[in-house]
């Protein structure tokens, strides 16, 4: 996903600032290095994501079920 | 009345249109984010836990059902961003040379639109949990439950993380280009 999503992002610019106005910036070292390090958080933050969500295995494996009676109101 | 003529007329309005846009966007970006955290999370990691359990199921079933009603205020901001948005280009006169338009543009049409339109089917349409349980029963509802539940899970990071991408391009107006 981290990946993939800025793949995408870079081609598309890419696609509109080289080819469409002929602007050479897109292909800089800054550019690419921006590119690299935002997928690299992207993933960080998918990865952490996950990881918090895991009942099994993750953070949340420590909270404990408490068990209550209630009444879950239906709208009509 | 011709389009030059019709954007002449409403260039004056620009800011309003604006801020319409910004409160839409806000609310898109947020309306769910405490229904989800606070409520759709801990049920669901509940059930990862006790799959089988008839208490946590009701409640996991009427939590998700609460979260497609929710949704309408996302899903009825989303169409009026999308519609401001194009007026915003439009009206004040920007094109793809403004580097941060183009990223922006990129973000919006390539990731969240698709993302939106999955996020429609789901809440409302054939996704919807009531309507695949009166369509096919308890699989079917169980079938769309688990699918949504996937869909919020991937692209929950993406929203966080290239909404305020969105919004920082959009207040700060950066020239990307050297």
């Amino acid at each position: 996903m981290g990946v993939g999503s800025h793949v995408y992002l870079y081609a598309g610019m890419f696609v509109i600032e080289y080819c469409w106005h002929q602007r050479a910036w897109i292909l800089g070292w800054r550019p690419m290095l921006a590119a690299a390090v935002s997928a690299l958080a992207f993933s960080a933050l998918c990865i952490r994501t996950f990881r918090v969500l895991d009942s099994v295995r993750g953070s949340s494996r420590r909270r404990q079920l408490a068990a209550l009676r209630a009444k879950l109101p239906e709208l009509r | 009345m011709n389009m030059e003529a019709l954007r002449q007329m409403l260039a004056p309005w620009y800011l309003e249109i604006k801020a319409i846009h910004l409160t839409a966007v806000a609310a898109w970006i947020w309306s769910t984010s405490v229904a989800y955290v606070y409520y759709l999370v801990p049920v669901f990691r509940d059930w990862r836990r006790q799959p089988d359990d008839p208490s946590v199921l009701a409640l996991r079933d009427w939590v998700m059902d609460r979260f497609d009603r929710g949704a309408v205020i996302e899903h009825t901001m989303f169409p009026i961003v999308m519609i401001t948005g194009p007026l915003l280009y439009w009206v004040g006169g920007w094109d793809t040379r403004a580097t941060w338009l183009s990223l922006k543009l990129l973000i919006v049409l390539g990731l969240f639109l698709p993302i939106e339109f999955f996020d429609y089917h789901l809440s409302h349409f054939a996704g919807n949990k009531r309507k695949a349980r009166a369509r096919g029963g308890d699989a079917e509802h169980e079938r769309k439950l688990h699918q949504h539940w996937w869909f919020l899970l991937t692209t929950t990071p993406a929203i966080i993380f290239f909404a305020l991408i969105v919004v920082w391009l959009a207040c700060s107006k950066v020239r990307l280009a050297a």
